[in-house]
């Protein structure tokens, strides 16, 4: 399978400028996800992919052949939608023939790539059944064998999962990456939510106002974020403004406004530069049951991190309980086991892990 | 085999629920102003003027016009189909087309519906007449000599009449069915490698199956029946259409017989396409209420 080149891609509507130079790979069988908010030009990039929507500048290749200017049906693209968009006067195998029809192929050939095809999503027996008669799932299905039974250079999927209800997309997840992995293609998977992102992609490029803000593999990502944006994006976040107080090789120390002294990493951070230190709920520990009049109390010299803090909200969310502390003026979110459950508004002391807290420029 | 008890309950009696009541008077003038001068229409078709039964009218209209119930049948049908053409035709530039002269044709071509026959009718006779724009016009590119003019006021004029006057009002309609089709369905067919041609007639043309046929069915009915047009173009000249037929039987002999039997055959026009597109609703509404099995 070829690999996708998208170079200095530029984009505008009107004075909006939807992509914005943006350059990137799609390495040789690869997922990667376009993931970002509304409006962050992760469809027009897809769409620019797939030649419905032309380039003001830049050039698109798929493999060696330079694709910018060739009309869709000849770029050897296939296409997942939102919304199916399987035809509904056709039946789930002349959706599925559709364009091996137009590829001129025999009808023994069509049968057997229908099949194959069906087979690969588990819907082998809905040949001869409307889009009308399946659920949401399985149309999702059939739209991703009738892209994949054409071979494409390229598979393209449009936030595929979006109109599903909660359960079947996360089952879906975990099918659309089984199917990829069978499947080999060089894919782009455009999708807002993260979750699914870290799922199914082998690489995310988290995108933002049209530019890639940070690509690499979903752990990365998430545990080394290039800026505040990308942290808040990637999973739940809390931050704690501050200033460098203090840095040595990537160790920083941040003070914060009601005068702690965080310890976590950084890159090319100055002292006395405003930052954010990003917390993840997983990274805030609670050391011991809940201590009364413990605030302002000072941390043991010995351990770094280690802070007073108050519960504000405990939410029962299952297999969990989801806190919302007050660490000194500033707002943490943290979790913990429903055995050791902490009531609202008691004084308990947490621990912050100073390797897995990024500092990032304010 | 043990008696089975007698049930007892509620009596079961069909049951009216008091808002019923509310549709009668819609009911009632339905069943005043157009079933029964429908009935009575097609009863007086086979009465003589004594009142007694008779199919002498028939044996009459089968005799007298049976040419122009071919001729109509011919102009309504032509004209309907090109109708059709046409309509789709510029209905897909208006779908696929964006710019000012879209934009600018998406406003003109609705003008027409806002005329009426009767006015369309006084255009035609200028603009078909042997010395008309249409005649000069072809002359003056050598299409025509002038001195032997084409003569329209025939099946061909009327035909451009009715075409006239009806593809407007067939766009608006399938193109508007059109417009209901999410790109990604054309995207996607795209996608697979088809070009325009096989998106229009694989995939938009079906999935507007019931706004092209809404539209032709509409078309049909309203060309059987305009008398206008062809009155003013054709007059009473042999073969015209059963409108004026009707008009003629009624002015001249006070021939209601006659002219009933006419109307029924224009009723039996049109059912054809009634009974298709009743027959083409009824299999949608089937089909869409087929939900996942």
């Amino acid at each position: 399978m070829p690999q996708l080149t998208l170079r200095n891609v530029i984009k505008s509507y009107g004075r909006n400028r939807a992509v914005d130079d943006l350059s990137l790979e799609v390495r040789e069988g690869e997922l990667l996800t376009l993931l970002g908010p509304s409006g962050c030009g992760k469809t027009t990039t897809l769409r620019a992919v797939s030649g419905f929507v032309g380039l003001d500048s830049g050039h698109i290749y798929i493999g060696q052949r330079e694709v910018t200017d060739i009309p869709p049906e000849r770029r050897g693209i296939g296409l997942v939608f939102q919304n199916y968009a399987l035809w509904p006067h056709m039946t789930v195998f002349q959706n599925l023939a559709f364009g091996l029809q137009l590829k001129k192929l025999p009808a023994g050939g069509i049968r057997d790539k229908v099949q194959r095809g069906l087979s690969m999503v588990q819907l082998e027996g809905f040949e001869h059944r409307y889009p009308r008669q399946l659920s949401g799932g399985q149309q999702q299905r059939v739209a991703l064998a009738r892209a994949l039974v054409l071979e494409p250079d390229i598979l393209l999927l449009d936030e595929p999962l979006s109109n599903l209800d909660a359960l079947l997309r996360e089952q879906m997840r975990f099918e659309i990456a089984q199917i990829h992995k069978q499947a080999g293609i060089t894919s782009i998977y455009v999708t807002h939510d993260q979750t699914e992102a870290m799922v199914i992609s082998d690489r995310i490029a988290l995108l933002d106002k049209g530019k890639v803000v940070q690509i690499g593999k979903p752990e990365e990502l998430y545990s080394s974020p290039a800026n505040r944006f990308v942290a808040g994006f990637m999973g739940t976040t809390s931050f704690v403004q501050g200033k460098v107080e203090q840095s040595r090789g990537e160790t920083i120390w941040v003070r914060t406004p009601a005068g702690l002294s965080l310890r976590g990493r950084g890159r090319n951070l100055r002292d006395g530069q405003e930052v954010a230190v990003a917390v993840r709920p997983e990274h805030v520990r609670f050391l011991e049951a809940p201590v009364e009049g413990a605030v302002g109390a000072a941390p043991p010299p010995e351990e770094a991190n280690v802070f007073p803090a108050r519960v504000v909200r405990a939410s029962y969310v299952g297999e969990l309980i989801d806190y919302q502390l007050d660490l000194r003026g500033s707002s943490l979110r943290a979790r913990g086991e429903v055995a050791r459950a902490v009531a609202e508004g008691k004084q308990i002391r947490i621990r912050l892990d100073p390797d897995n807290l990024p500092v990032l420029p304010a | 085999m043990p008696e089975l008890p007698a049930r007892r309950g509620p009596r079961l009696a069909p049951r009216f629920p008091p808002w019923l009541f509310l549709l009668l008077p819609a009911l009632s003038f339905m069943l005043l102003m157009y079933g029964y001068p429908f009935v009575r229409s097609f009863v007086q078709s086979f009465l003589d003027a004594a009142g007694r039964f008779t199919l002498a009218n028939y044996a009459k209209t089968w005799d007298l016009y049976l040419k122009d119930l071919g001729f109509t049948f011919a102009v309504t049908a032509f004209s309907t189909l090109l109708t059709a053409v046409l309509a789709i035709l510029l209905a897909m530039y208006l779908r696929f087309r964006d710019g000012p002269l879209a934009r600018l044709m998406g406003g003109l071509y609705r003008l027409p519906i806002f005329i009426p026959f009767v006015v369309v009718a006084q255009m035609m006779n200028t603009f078909l007449a042997p010395h008309g724009l249409f005649n000069l016009a072809l002359a003056r590119v050598g299409l025509v000599n002038i001195e032997k003019p084409l003569q329209l006021f025939n099946f061909w004029g009327l035909s451009f009449g009715f075409i006239w006057k009806m593809v407007p009002f067939s766009v608006l309609i399938i193109h508007g069915g059109f417009q209901m089709i999410d790109n990604s369905y054309i995207e996607a067919a795209r996608s697979a490698g088809a070009r325009t041609g096989t998106v229009i007639t694989r995939i938009l043309m079906p999935m507007s199956r019931s706004s092209i046929l809404v539209a032709l069915v509409l078309v049909y009915s309203q060309v059987v029946g305009t008398f206008t047009l062809p009155y003013m173009l054709i007059g009473g000249k042999i073969p015209t259409t059963i409108t004026v037929d009707i008009a003629h039987r009624v002015n001249y002999f006070r021939d209601f017989g006659v002219a009933n039997t006419l109307g029924v055959f224009s009723y039996l026009l049109v059912l054809v396409t009634a009974i298709y597109y009743l027959r083409s609703s009824v299999r949608r509404v089937t089909e869409e209420g087929a939900g996942p099995r």
